[in-house]
């Protein structure tokens, strides 16, 4: 192979991967890159102010909320939240799942588009989700609308 | 579709009832040879000099039984055209049934660079059209910058600002190129792969042979190698890890598994894990003891970095192993199965997005080495061109909106050891990003609707995997103190 046709087979393959890359990144370079980090700080500090705010609900020993990472990027839109109780009563830990989902959906976490919450006692006996709730793992955001209206943001 | 899931491949697959049929024919075909034997011993038997030497001792007898054999004789003749007719009906189905798929994959092939050429020209479109703009726009600041500097800098201030400016122009057409593929991308997820397929024909082209997708990539790697630009070190050191750091968030995903989901919640937690450091990565090894020895679990986390320096979870290692080659991050694996003494135990390998990539390929290594790898279970992996043992069963969970398990630009093939499981989470729309669909946790529910499935390959796979998820179920804690589930950090020695 030439070098000229070498050059151009990266040429193809770097479009491809700067297209795939595209996918996962934002458009507008660095200053989109700024807004992003912007909205993970953003969203980290909803989050803790959130965490903090369920822990001191009655019922809820401690709650802890994050994005998705497992992607390699943050997904500071996609959260899971987890309350740990200590009574052991499912349908008690039922009620809890409806009251930490509406209480983040009404909360000041900038973006959601999918939320997945989870009960769980300390030593992990018991485990109760928005599957058990709503039949569903992961309400994403028309769903979230429809049970509980729009929110800002 | 039942559960919100597409199946295809596995024991319920196209392939496997092409299998069927043909040994079904080769059944029937066995069937009628043996009939044939039968009539043409029959007729030799009726015409015998023994037989018919026997005749005159009584003529009217032996008329009857003659008359007898030969009407026996023409219905067994008839079975056995009837019995042949049907094998050779059945293999004619078979092929009908292989053509079809032929010909529905080589219309999906061409449609699909069609596709991507249409994607790919109103990208470069769009790029052209917006390099005046752009051009314009940053030639206007930067002469503004020169004027601001002029008055102390002078002519050279003025110049330099000049040559700022293709840079800018070309860094504003790109953002709009990257805006182009994300809008493309989030409403038809499926130019990915074909844009993969227009790529690969393009570089075959370029390259003056046929090339396909592993090659391509393969080429990609040995220029990488050759200018510096890629190294994959190949030395990797294995040390033992623990679980600090370990949070509400991501204790409750560390499982002894019960079930597919509690695999993705591994993965999951793994990545959660593995993220506490940059600089290295993480294997989970799970042991699933029972009376007649133990099964083992080892996973294999997703892309951690784009250049990981020594942590080998990065975006080189996507090259190599998409290219079918050898890595550090397979080497690490092969390590971590000698470290516990797994011998010749049952092994399965499980693997969100590159975790995926590397079980897949490790399905063949470890075989190589020893090593009894009998299932891979992939989480929104790339995994269509590499091939796999016959006899090692696939399960890969795929969103139908989520671009990763699309970057080889194929479907998985419809093989009956590999089923694919598809489901389209939400609308493209509700994610804010269009590697949304491609996050574990979204996997989560997929699992939950794969464990509860009845389809035919599903449930052939469920029931094949039995004894890796027959272990006491064990989370969080409770996991982590049975000393079944250990992790391993693992780092390339040599960036």
């Amino acid at each position: 192979m030439t070098v000229v046709r070498r050059a151009a087979l990266v040429a193809a393959l770097v479009l491809l991967f700067a297209g795939a890359v595209g996918c996962s990144s934002t458009s507008e370079g660095d200053d989109d890159q700024g807004d992003e980090q912007m909205q993970v700080e953003a969203t980290e500090a909803a989050l803790a102010a959130l965490a903090e705010e369920l822990g001191e609900r009655p019922g809820i020993e401690r709650a802890e909320a994050t994005y998705d990472r497992s992607t390699g990027v943050a997904l500071p839109s996609q959260l899971y939240v987890v309350a740990e109780v200590a009574d052991e009563d499912p349908q008690e830990a039922r009620r809890i799942v409806e009251e930490v989902t509406r209480a983040t959906w009404d909360s000041a976490v900038p973006s959601i588009s999918t939320l997945i919450v989870e009960v769980v006692t300390a030593d992990d006996q018991l485990s109760v989700t928005t599957a058990d709730v709503y039949g569903s793992l992961s309400l994403d955001r028309t769903e979230l609308t429809e049970r509980f209206g729009p929110r800002d943001g | 579709v039942a559960e919100g899931l597409a199946v295809s491949g596995g024991a319920g697959g196209a392939s496997a009832r092409v299998e069927d049929l043909r040994t079904k024919a080769d059944i029937a075909e066995g069937i009628a040879d043996h009939l044939g034997d039968v009539a043409r011993q029959l007729g030799a038997l009726a015409a015998s000099p023994d037989v018919l030497a026997t005749a005159p001792l009584s003529p009217l007898t032996a008329t009857r039984a003659q008359t007898q054999a030969t009407a026996a004789t023409a219905r067994l003749a008839t079975t056995f055209g009837l019995v042949r007719a049907g094998a050779t009906q059945l293999r004619v189905t078979a092929a009908a049934v292989e053509a079809a798929d032929r010909t529905i994959s080589f219309g999906s092939e061409l449609g699909s660079t069609g596709l991507g050429l249409l994607a790919l020209g109103g990208g470069i479109t769009q790029s052209v059209l917006s390099l005046p703009g752009s051009f314009g726009t940053n030639l206007g600041s930067s002469l503004r910058e020169a004027a601001r500097a002029g008055s102390d800098g002078g002519r050279g201030a003025f110049l330099d600002a000049l040559r700022g400016v293709p840079g800018a122009a070309a860094s504003g057409t790109l953002g709009d190129l990257g805006a182009y593929w994300t809008e493309v991308v989030l409403d038809r997820p499926e130019v990915v792969n074909a844009v993969v397929d227009t790529s690969t024909v393009v570089g075959s082209v370029l390259a003056g042979r046929s090339l396909d997708y592993p090659a391509l990539l393969r080429s990609v790697t040995g220029i990488g190698e050759r200018f510096g630009l890629l190294d994959d070190g190949r030395q990797v050191e294995v040390l033992p890890s623990d679980f600090a750091g370990v949070t509400l968030t991501t204790r409750g995903n560390i499982r002894v598994p019960t079930s597919i989901e509690d695999l993705v919640r591994n993965q999951t937690s793994l990545m959660d894990l593995a993220d506490l450091d940059p600089h290295s990565s993480r294997l989970r090894v799970i042991e699933v003891p029972s009376a007649d020895g133990s099964s083992w679990i080892v996973q294999v986390p997703g892309t951690q970095a784009l250049d990981g320096g020594t942590n080998p979870s990065d975006m080189a290692t996507n090259l190599y192993l998409s290219g079918h080659q050898d890595a550090a991050l397979l080497d690490a694996m092969s390590a971590v199965l000698r470290q516990q003494g797994v011998g010749d135990d049952p092994v399965m390998l499980v693997g969100h997005s590159q975790g995926g990539i590397a079980a897949t390929n490790f399905s063949n290594r470890g075989r190589e080495e020893g090593f009894n790898v009998t299932h891979v279970v992939t989480i929104g992996s790339p995994i269509a061109t590499i091939p796999v043992p016959r006899d090692v069963q696939v399960l890969a969970l795929e969103h139908a909106n989520d671009v990763v398990p699309r970057l080889d630009g194929r479907s998985n093939p419809d093989l009956p050891n590999v089923t694919t499981v598809t489901r389209h989470p939400g609308g493209s729309a509700v994610y804010d990003d269009p590697i949304g669909p491609h996050g574990s946790r979204e996997y989560w529910e997929t699992a939950q609707r794969v464990d509860r499935s009845g389809d035919p390959s599903v449930t052939t796979f469920l029931r094949s995997a039995a004894p890796f998820l027959a272990g006491e179920p064990r989370t969080g804690q409770d996991a982590i103190r049975s000393g079944l589930v250990t992790d391993h950090t693992i780092r390339r020695e040599s960036p």
